[in-house]
């Protein structure tokens, strides 16, 4: 799992990932997420290049969204591909984080 | 059935290892292969972090095959005695507020499986997963 932070307008972050949510990358992201400067309460996640999703990985977009939310800032899902979309659907992820399919998108509902 | 196995040892890391053979072993069409591995890593993670205890030989030993036109796994261990079918699926969130961080392993395991059957055999938890194609 490779990940990169970008700083896009209205003070919104956006995290890319690349690779896996599986267990070990999981770990990596948690990590990541966990150490992002907790100024920063407007996130999108990127996950063009995350090409798989499972249950480890939905704890971790979940627990940021948790963390973001009370701070009174927001995660957006940018771009999941097909099956990960489908195992947002199975877990109910998709009903309690936003998914935007293109960077604008996420960035206003970041916003 | 087995046409192919992968045996794995008592840590986590054996899941990348476990990924890279399905990819080089699965011959399945790209729906079966993703509703596979989902179930896999899914099993497997639950049996290695809970089942097994390091340093004691636990092992998990994977079997892929054919069986009646659908892909077949066979996910059988030596660890504690625990049916995963026995648990109940929690709930698909609904908001964020009261939404669980985890536990979603065994919903997504019996949404990627045609079918899932448990046995006890021989001392050892064997865990059956059918993946048949899905009308488009």
């Amino acid at each position: 799992m490779e990940i990169k932070d970008k700083e896009l307008d209205h003070g919104v972050l956006k995290v890319t990932m690349t690779g896996s949510l599986d267990v070990a990358g999981s770990d990596v992201a948690d990590a990541h997420f966990a150490a992002i400067d907790q100024s920063k309460t407007r996130i999108v996640a990127d996950l063009t290049h995350v090409d798989f999703l499972a249950s480890v990985g939905i704890r971790v977009l979940v627990k940021t969204a948790k963390a973001l939310g009370g701070r009174g800032g927001k995660l957006v899902l940018l771009n999941p591909n097909d099956a990960a979309r489908r195992v947002m659907f199975t877990t109910g992820l998709d009903r309690i984080v936003p998914i935007a399919d293109d960077e604008q998108s996420a960035v206003i509902a970041a916003s | 059935m087995a046409d192919t196995a992968i045996t794995l040892g008592a840590d986590l890391a054996e899941i990348a290892r476990m990924n890279l053979w399905l990819e080089a072993n699965h011959g399945a069409s790209e729906d079966v292969f993703e509703r596979m591995k989902l179930c896999l890593n899914e099993a497997v993670e639950n049996t290695i972090r809970y089942g097994l205890k390091s340093g004691q030989g636990g092992k998990v030993e994977v079997r892929l095959g054919q069986k009646g036109g659908c892909a077949e796994i066979e996910i059988i261990d030596n660890g504690v005695e625990f049916d995963p079918l026995e648990r109940a699926s929690p709930e698909a969130m609904t908001d964020l507020e009261s939404a669980s961080i985890g536990g979603f392993g065994i919903l997504l395991m019996r949404e990627a499986a045609t079918s899932l059957e448990y046995e006890r055999r021989e001392g050892r938890n064997v865990l059956t997963a059918r993946f048949c194609q899905r009308e488009a």
